[in-house]
This record gives C-alpha cells, structure tokens and sequence, in this order.
C-alpha cells in the first residue's frame, strides 16, 4: 500500500525520499495549498526543534516564488567549461570595444580632475541579469588589469558595475558595462566620469566606462590597454 | 539520489516547484542563520529572500561540491555586505573587505519580544510534546533531529527494518504537527480579540 502524503513528506523533509517520490511530491505541494502548508509547519516545527530560528520568521516562499515567476527573471544557463556562448561574444566585443579606448589616447593625455561619480545607481535589480555577469569574467579581466574584483553589482536592464582595486598600489576603480544607449544627459553625465567608448555589439549599442577617484585619465587608458593586449593574446 | 539531489537537479532544469520545496526547506535556516549574525529579523528576511533569488538564477553554477545550505548560505552573506556596505557610506563605491564584526555592529537588534515569545512558546510545547511521545518514536525522532542520523543508521541503533523507522519518524511528526496547528489557532483566536 502507498504511503500517505504526510509520510512521504516526512521523508522528504529527511532527504529520504526516493527520486521518484520527490518528483512527485515536488508536483503535490505546489498543486494542494493544503499541502504546501503542511510541509511550510513540518519545516518550521523541524526549526525550532532544532533551534535553527529563534524568532517567529514569515513565510517567505511566496514572495521569492512571485519574484521569480515575474517574466524577466530567468536562470543563468552554465555550460560545462562554466562559460557560455554569449559570455564569450560579450568577452570578444569587450575586447574590441576597448581597442577604441587605444584610437582615443591621444586626446585623452590632457590631465582632468576627475569628478565624482555623480549619476544616481537604480536600485539593484536582479530581474535582467545577462549572461555576460558571469563573476569568474570579470574576475579575469581584473587580473588582466592587474587588480583584484571586490564588488559586482547587476544594474537595471542588465547593466553591470564591477569594481576593482589594483592588486600593487590598492588604488580602486570602476568599471561600467551598459547594454543600452544613453541619452545625452546621461552621455555628459558620464563623460565627466574617467574614460567611455560607445558602440555597437551585434547591432545593439554598448557603453563602457572604466572611473576612478584615484587613477587619472591616463592611467585609466593603461588599464584599460592592459585588458586589450591580455585580450588580444 | 536522495530527495535534496532531485530537488537541485530539477531546479536546475528550470523547475520552479522543485525550487519552491526547496526555498519552504531551508529559508529558517538561512533566516535563522542570518538573525544571529545580524540581529535583525527583518533585514534577515529580506536578505534571505533576495538570498534565494540569487540561488535560482545561479543555480546552473552551483557544482554541488558543498552543501547547497552552505552555498546559499555565502550568496546571502555576500548579499548582506554589499546591501551594507552601501548603507554605511551611500557615497562609498569601492567596497573594502568587511570584517564580520563591523556587520553585527551595524546590525540593530530589532527582534521584537513577541516574535521570541510566540517561538520559545510554541518550542516549549512542541518539547514537551516529544517528551509524552511512546519511547520508539522519541528515540527516532530524537536520534533524527538532534543527531542528524540518517534512517539506515537509527534501523541499525534501534534493530528494526528503515521502513518502520520512516514510519515511526513520521508518526512523531504528526504529533508535533497537530501541536502546533492548534499553538496557531491559539494565536489566531487572540490576535483576533
């Protein structure tokens, strides 16, 4: 005879269920609200007898389930050499788009105080996340650049901010990559800010903007011939 | 494969059911995890929902050479630092390693003392509960959730077939969980008066 759906749920709850209860299961929970709320207490009750939570916590499935069935959330899809398809396009334009940065040195020798970034960053989203945020890519362009990533963030419509800090002199400095175009505000905005290269990526335009508040300009050039040559090779 | 494996193999196939089983598993560990570390149930909870969003959209990368617990235990902890290193200094863009001192220093003890009482309250019955329970399902249980053994090794302990021990794991379970069905119709009834 079956077992009832408590007893499977208890074994769930134990990683003991066979595979093919667990799929089953898996379709149960989410079909029977009843369900669902059993295995919600069988959960909290196993937390508290365990001491895992100390406070009466709220449910927060719900909210990450919405959050995920919103329809620009999807998964990151990992090949088996952890890099994608797209990633390595995104890395070959990357590679491409800074070779501008090379045609544009010379008129970037003349020393500007660097003014603060000034533009307002949305609120992290992490709805549009490419494919080309991939962490192990940026961390590699920053050992081209000879320093080290300390923090990404995955801005609205997918842009991405990273944020370096040079592996000898500690000096820190940004990197913008924005999948979309600008507005002229925003194009002033940002060419008060280190250097920018704006251009086309499969027909679709790219912004790329390495700042910092302790690199001037020419020392941002050489970052960024750093990323160009390692990329070249 | 045991349950948790398919659980993982069938998210990372886009199934968000099997992501949710997972989410409803694991989010008062995370959550609890976070409190002691942060002080803050609310912060904790949005940092472990967010914690989980992350898990999914990554979860192609997660190579299952850890525990999933502890892989999502280091998104939210890194998602903490980067929420509150942007708090600490809104004009800081570059952050710096965090010690985890500086996190609880800025984390505020926020736990309201109802939230504590309503879950010593409802662990005070649910202990007591076990300790009523015939002796062959508290030593399941108890062997189970408190020395994490799997069924195998209680059937060996306790020299009965794993079926009976799924059986009597399950029985005791049912037991706690009428317990507290009627701790939440107890707190229903006075939050309604």
């Amino acid at each position: 005879m079956e077992d009832s759906i408590e007893h499977r749920l208890s074994a769930l709850l134990d990683g003991e269920a066979s595979e093919f209860e667990t799929r089953r299961l898996v379709e149960e929970i989410n079909g029977n609200p009843e369900i669902k709320n059993l295995w919600i207490r069988m959960n909290r009750t196993k937390s508290l007898l365990t001491a895992d939570i100390d406070f009466s916590s709220r449910n927060i499935a719900s909210t990450v389930m919405e959050e995920l069935n919103s329809s620009d959330v999807r998964q990151i899809k990992f090949l088996k050499d952890g890099k994608t398809k797209q990633l390595k396009y995104y890395g070959f334009a990357f590679g491409v788009l800074l070779s501008f940065s090379l045609v544009f040195q010379p008129f970037l020798t003349e020393e500007k105080e660097l003014s603060k970034s000034t533009s307002v960053i949305p609120a992290m989203s992490i709805g549009t996340i490419p494919v080309s945020s991939n962490e192990s890519y940026l961390k590699e362009i920053g050992n081209n650049m000879k320093g080290s990533l300390k923090k990404i963030e995955f801005m609205e419509e997918g842009d991405i901010i990273a944020n370096y800090v040079e592996n000898d002199s500690k000096r820190s400095f940004k990197l913008r990559v924005l999948f979309r175009d600008l507005s002229i505000e925003d194009r002033i905005k940002l060419s008060s800010s280190g250097i920018t290269v704006h251009s086309l990526a499969n027909d679709k335009p790219v912004v790329i903007n390495l700042s910092s508040e302790e690199i001037n300009n020419q020392g941002l050039v050489e970052l960024s011939n750093r990323i160009f040559l390692n990329l070249r090779k | 494969m045991n349950s948790e494996k398919t659980l993982i193999k069938l998210s990372k196939n886009g199934n968000k059911n099997a992501f949710e089983v997972l989410v409803i598993k694991y989010q008062d560990k995370l959550m609890g995890s976070l409190n002691k570390l942060f002080k803050n149930p609310t912060f904790s909870e949005d940092i472990a929902q967010e914690a989980f969003i992350k898990a999914y959209i990554n979860i192609g990368g997660f190579k299952e050479d850890s525990a999933f617990f502890t892989w999502l235990y280091r998104i939210a902890v890194n998602t903490a630092k980067n929420h509150l290193s942007s708090k600490y200094n809104k004009n800081e863009i570059i952050e710096s390693e965090i010690d985890e001192s500086i996190l609880t220093q800025i984390g505020i003890d926020s736990s309201s003392p109802e939230s504590i009482f309503e879950a010593n309250s409802l662990r005070d019955n649910l202990f007591q509960c076990l300790n009523d329970m015939p002796e062959e399902i508290k030593t399941a249980i108890t062997l189970r959730e408190f020395n994490g053994l799997n069924y195998e090794e209680i059937a060996k302990i306790c020299n009965c077939p794993v079926g009976t021990v799924r059986s009597r794991i399950f029985r005791g379970r049912k037991l706690l969980d009428e317990i507290q069905i009627s701790i939440n119709n107890e707190v229903k009834r006075n939050n309604g008066r």
